[in-house]
C-alpha cells in the first residue's frame, strides 16, 4: 500500500515536473548543487534541518523549478573536498553545454554552518573565499546562490554585489539576465535559526513556501528570485523577530546584467494546489496529514487568494486569529482545492520555537520533596554492631532545581537538596546515644524530557531522566548519654539518578512525580567507613515555568 | 507461715533481673562514665581509660598496661536460659591477647576463655551453653601484652539457638544460694524450697532434719553475691539485733520474728493495748513505732520511737528486699540491671538513751 502510494506520489511529481520544465527555454540547460550538513563544528551544536532541508530544496526544483530530476545533484554531509569534487562535475557539464552552444543556469544551494569566512562543514571548513572563487568559474549564464548558514550574507559583501535591482522580463528563448545573485538567509553577521515546530530553517522553509506560490505576488504563475526574496525576508523577519536570538534578515545581492527576470519556481505548473481563499486571514500553516511535516507557514491577509502547490494528498490548513484556531482537513488531487473555512473545527493551538545553536528562553523554577529510605552501607553496618539502632521512619529532604530548556527536550541548571536521614540510637541508662545525620547537595542538573505530544497539555507533559552532580556536605550530630552534642561537618562530591512523569497543569504551573537515587559518599568515621548518603527517594515536584 | 512469706520475698527479687530487650549485661557500650572509672564494669586488675571509638564521642574502654582486667557479674540464671551469645566490637593490636572469660557463678573459677581476635573495629560473636541449673555468671576482659586493646561494646544475651551440639560449661558445685535441682547440684549437698512456690536453691541446712549443732539453728544467714537468693544456713541462735532478717524467732536476741525481721511485739496483745506495727517498711515491728512511747533502754529502730527522741545503735543499711548491705553493689538488680539501692532505713538493735 505504501509503495503504491508512493508511486502515485511519484507519478503526479512526474507530471507536475515534466509541465514545470517546459517553462524553460530548451537552449538553457538548468543544474542544482544542493548541499546540506548537519554537522557542526568546533563549538558548534549539530544542526538538525540542514540536511532534511536540502532534500526538500532539491524536491521543490524538480516538482516546481523548471529542474530535471537528474540536474539537481544532492549532496549530504560532505567534507570540503567532495563539495570540490561536485562542483567540479558540475563544471565540467556546463563547459560541455557551453560547448554545444547551450546557455547554462545553475542554481546553488547550501544549508549548514558557517562563519562569516568559510563554510563549517564538520571539523573541516570550505573557505569562503574559494567557494565564490569556484562558482565564479562557472561558465553559465546566470548563477543563483542560496545559502542558508549563520553570516551567510558575508559571502556576497565579500564578492562585492551590489543589492538587487528590479528585473523585467526573462525570455522563454534564452536568458536575459545573466551574471550571480546571491539569496542569503541572514545578514553579515546575523545568525540563522531552526525551528523545531517547522522542523526547518525558518529561512528554507518560507523560501520554499514562497516557491510553492505563497510568493507570487503578481499572480503570473512563477515565482522569480526578487518574489521569492521579498517573501522570504518578510516572513522570516516576522517568524523570527519573537525568538530569543532576534530579528533575522534574508538579504538578496546581484550582479547581473540585462533585464529579464530570473524565475525560481512554476507553482502554476503544478498538479494540485491549496487555495487560501480571500476571506482567509491569519497565520496559517499547511501540514502534510500523513507525513506530519509542515508546508507552508506564512500570514495570509484577508482580500486576495494564496495558491500554494502541493503534491496530491491530504493536508491539514491551520489558521490563527483573533485568539482562535481554525483546524481544515484539505485533501487534494489534480486541480486546486480551496480551503472551506465554515467547515473547519476551532480549537487551542501551541506553537513553539527554536533554535538550533540558540536555546530557548524558558526558565524552570522547582521545588522538589523526597521521601525515600536511607541506604544501608558498611557505615550503618558499623552502627549497627556498635548497638545504634535506626529509628522507624523514612529519610527525607526538599530540593530546589533552576533549569532553563535549551532545547525541547533538553533542560540544564543547577540544584540545591537538603536531606536528613532517619535516626540511630542506642538505649543507655542515662540518655539514649542518638546519631543524626544530614547532606545536602549543590551541583548540576541535566535532563532529558520526551513529551507526550506537540501541543497543549500533551506537549506540556512529559517522561524525563535526570542526572545530577556537585558537591555534597554532610553534617552528624551525636547526642551522648550525658546530652552533649557532638557536631561534624563533610564534603566530598555527589550525583543524583532521576525520572519521571512532569504534567503541565497549566502554562507556567507544573508537577511531576518521579523516583531519585541520590549518592552521595561523604560521611567518615574513625572505623574508617564512609557513608554513601542518600538511596531511593520518591519524589514530588512543582514548577513554574516563565 | 511467717517464714515462708520471707523467702518468697527473698527469691522473687531475682525473678525478671534479666529481662533488659535480651541483654544480661549492664552498660555494654562502656557508655557509664563515674568520674574516670567505669560505673557499670569493675576493674579487677590494671589501668583503663576512655578512647574514642568509631567517632569521638562514643567512647569505649582502653585496657592499659600489659596486664588488665574489667568484669562484670550478671544475674541471669537457668531461668532465663541457658545459651548464651555475646557480641563484642573492639580494636585491638597484634600485640596484645585478649580474651574473654566466662566464670559461672562467679566465684572465681574462669570456665571458658574466648581468645579475642585482632580487629579493627569489627564484631566477633560466641555462643556458647551453661549446664543448668546455674546462678550468675562473671564476664571478664582480659588483656595481655603492650598493644592497644580498645573495647567497643560487650553485649552478651540469652538466645534460643545456636548451642545445639556443643558442650555446656559446667560451673562446679553451686555454692549457698543458688539454683538447685538436686542435692547433687549444692556445694552443701542440700537443696531445699522454702516454700511451694519458691524455686530450691542450696542451703546449709534443712528445714525437715534441723540438723545444727548445739546453739545454733537453721535460719537466714547473711547474704553473699546479690545474684544469689540469702541462704538458710546454721547460725548462732538468738544471736540477732532488732531489725535483722529472720526466719524464726529462735534466731532472734528479742526471741520474736515478726514478718521475717526480728521484732520487739508480733501482735497488739504484747504492746498493753498500743499497736504493735513495723517501724518502718520491711522494718522490726515495734509497740507503738514513731510515737515516742519508748523509755529509756527500750528497743527502738527510729529516734521517733523514743520518748527522749534519741535512739542509740549501728544503723541498718538493706537492699529493697530487706537483706542487709553495704553498698548498692550488694543489693539485686532492677529491670535495667542497675544493682541497689542499699539504703539506711533506721537503727539495727536500737535501745532509746
Amino acid at each position: 500500500m505504501h509503495r503504491l502510494l508512493a508511486i502515485t506520489a511519484a507519478l503526479a511529481c512526474a507530471i507536475s515536473a515534466r509541465e514545470a520544465r517546459a517553462q524553460t527555454p530548451a537552449s538553457v540547460a538548468t543544474y542544482a548543487l544542493v548541499i546540506g550538513s548537519n554537522a557542526g563544528g568546533a563549538g558548534q551544536v549539530a544542526l538538525r534541518y540542514a540536511e532534511d532541508d536540502a532534500r526538500r530544496v532539491a524536491a521543490t526544483l524538480v516538482e516546481l523549478g523548471g529542474y530535471a530530476a537528474d540536474a539537481v545533484d544532492v549532496v549530504v554531509h560532505p567534507t570540503p573536498d567532495a563539495v570540490r569534487e561536485h562542483l567540479a562535475a558540475l563544471g565540467a557539464r556546463v563547459a560541455a553545454d557551453r560547448a554545444a552552444g547551450r546557455q547554462a543556469r545553475v542554481l546553488f544551494y547550501y544549508s549548514g554552518h558557517a562563519r562569516s569566512t568559510a563554510l563549517d562543514l564538520g571539523p573541516d571548513e570550505l573557505a569562503l573565499g574559494e567557494l565564490r572563487q569556484r562558482l565564479f568559474a562557472l561558465p553559465t549564464t546566470l548563477t543563483v546562490v542560496v545559502l542558508d548558514a549563520c553570516q551567510s550574507g558575508a559571502f556576497s559583501r565579500i564578492k562585492g554585489a551590489r543589492p538587487a535591482a528590479d528585473f523585467s522580463f526573462n525570455s522563454r528563448q534564452h536568458l536575459d539576465a545573466s551574471g550571480i545573485a546571491v539569496l542569503a538567509s541572514s545578514s553579515g553577521s546575523e545568525l540563522s535559526q531552526e525551528s523545531e515546530q517547522l522542523r526547518s530553517s525558518y529561512f528554507t522553509h518560507h523560501l520554499l513556501v514562497g516557491l510553492r506560490g505563497a510568493g507570487d505576488a503578481d499572480g503570473d504563475g512563477q515565482v522569480s528570485i526578487d518574489e521569492a526574496y521579498r517573501y522570504a525576508y518578510h516572513q522570516t523577519l516576522l517568524a523570527t523577530a519573537g525568538t530569543a536570538v532576534g530579528g533575522q534578515h534574508v538579504s538578496l545581492e546581484v550582479d547581473l546584467k540585462g533585464h529579464g527576470q530570473v524565475p525560481l519556481s512554476f507553482p502554476r505548473a503544478a498538479t494540485a494546489a491549496i487555495e487560501l481563499p480571500a476571506a482567509l486571514e491569519g497565520q496559517t500553516l499547511v501540514e502534510d496529514a500523513r507525513a506530519h511535516t509542515v508546508l507552508a507557514e506564512t500570514y495570509k491577509a484577508r482580500g486576495a487568494s494564496v495558491r500554494i502547490a502541493v503534491a496530491p494528498g491530504a493536508y491539514r490548513v491551520l489558521v490563527r486569529h483573533a485568539g482562535r484556531l481554525a483546524r481544515c482537513a484539505v485533501t487534494t488531487g489534480a486541480g486546486t482545492v480551496a480551503v472551506e473555512l465554515a467547515r473547519c473545527s476551532s480549537e487551542a493551538i501551541v506553537v513553539a520555537a527554536s533554535k538550533g545553536d540558540a536555546p530557548p528562553p524558558a526558565l524552570r523554577l522547582e521545588l522538589v520533596g523526597l521521601i525515600g529510605g536511607e541506604r544501608h552501607d558498611g557505615f550503618t553496618d558499623t552502627l549497627a554492631a556498635f548497638g545504634y539502632q535506626e529509628q522507624i521512619g523514612a529519610g527525607a529532604g526538599v530540593a530546589g532545581n533552576v533549569l532553563r530548556q535549551m532545547e525541547r527536550r533538553l533542560w540544564l541548571g543547577g540544584f540545591v537538596a537538603y536531606t536528613t536521614a532517619p535516626a540511630w540510637t542506642q538505649p543507655t541508662e542515662r540518655e539514649p546515644l542518638r546519631f543524626t545525620w544530614s547532606t545536602a547537595i549543590v551541583g548540576a542538573l541535566v535532563r532529558g524530557v520526551q513529551p507526550f505530544g506537540d501541543h497543549g497539555f500533551a506537549a506540556r507533559s512529559g517522561v524525563y531522566a535526570q542526572l545530577g552532580a556537585g558537591l555534597g556536605l554532610g553534617t552528624t550530630t551525636l547526642r551522648d548519654q550525658d546530652g552533649v552534642r557532638t557536631t561534624e561537618r563533610f564534603a566530598g562530591w555527589a550525583t543524583t539518578l532521576g525520572g519521571g512523569v512532569t504534567l503541565g497543569v497549566g502554562r507556567a504551573i507544573g508537577v511531576a512525580l518521579g523516583y531519585q537515587l541520590d549518592y552521595a559518599p561523604v560521611i567518615d568515621n574513625l572505623a574508617g567507613d564512609t557513608h554513601a548518603s542518600g538511596g531511593h527517594r520518591l519524589t514530588a515536584t512543582a514548577s513554574y515555568t516563565y | 507461715m511467717r517464714a515462708s512469706i520471707l523467702v518468697l520475698g527473698l527469691t522473687a527479687t531475682q525473678l525478671g533481673a534479666t529481662e533488659c530487650g535480651g541483654g544480661i549485661t549492664r552498660d555494654p557500650g562502656f557508655d557509664l562514665w563515674c568520674g574516670e572509672t567505669l560505673c557499670a564494669w569493675s576493674v579487677a586488675q590494671g589501668d583503663v581509660r576512655r578512647a574514642a571509638t568509631w567517632h569521638e564521642a562514643d567512647a569505649g574502654v582502653e585496657l592499659l598496661a600489659s596486664d588488665a582486667v574489667i568484669e562484670q557479674r550478671t544475674p541471669v540464671d537457668s531461668r532465663d536460659g541457658t545459651c548464651i551469645r555475646f557480641e563484642l566490637v573492639s580494636d585491638i593490636d597484634e600485640s596484645a591477647q585478649v580474651a574473654l572469660d566466662v566464670d559461672v557463678y562467679g566465684d572465681g573459677t574462669v570456665e571458658k576463655s574466648f581468645p579475642l581476635p585482632t580487629t579493627h573495629w569489627r564484631q566477633a560473636s560466641y555462643v556458647f551453653a551453661v549446664q543448668a541449673p546455674f546462678t550468675a555468671i562473671r564476664f571478664a576482659i582480659a588483656k595481655h601484652g603492650p598493644g592497644r586493646a580498645v573495647v567497643a561494646r560487650m553485649r552478651a544475651a540469652i538466645v534460643d539457638t545456636g548451642c545445639e551440639g556443643g558442650v555446656a560449661l559446667d560451673g562446679g558445685p553451686a555454692p549457698l544460694g543458688a539454683l538447685c535441682e538436686t542435692g547433687e547440684d549444692c556445694a552443701s549437698a542440700i537443696c531445699v524450697s522454702a516454700s511451694f512456690f519458691t524455686p530450691t536453691r542450696c542451703a546449709g541446712c534443712d528445714l525437715a532434719s534441723a540438723a545444727c549443732g548445739d546453739g545454733e539453728v537453721c535460719g537466714v544467714a547473711p547474704p553473699s553475691l546479690p545474684e544469689r537468693g540469702v541462704p538458710l544456713a546454721c547460725i548462732a541462735e538468738a544471736d540477732k539485733a532488732l531489725g535483722e532478717q529472720c526466719r524464726d524467732g529462735a534466731e532472734c536476741a528479742t526471741g520474736v520474728c515478726s514478718a521475717g525481721v526480728c521484732s520487739s511485739c508480733a501482735a497488739s496483745a504484747d504492746c498493753g493495748g498500743a499497736a504493735c506495727e513495723p517501724a518502718y517498711p520491711a522494718g522490726p515491728s515495734l509497740c507503738a513505732p514513731g510515737q515516742a512511747h519508748a523509755a529509756a533502754g527500750e528497743p527502738c529502730a527510729l529516734d521517733a520511737d523514743c520518748a527522749s527522741q534519741r535512739c542509740a545503735g549501728p544503723p541498718r543499711q538493706q537492699c529493697s528486699d530487706g537483706r542487709s548491705c553495704k553498698t548498692d553493689a550488694g543489693c539485686p538488680v532492677d529491670a535495667a540491671l542497675a544493682p541497689g539501692p542499699c539504703t539506711t532505713v533506721g537503727i539495727q538493735g536500737g535501745r532509746c538513751s
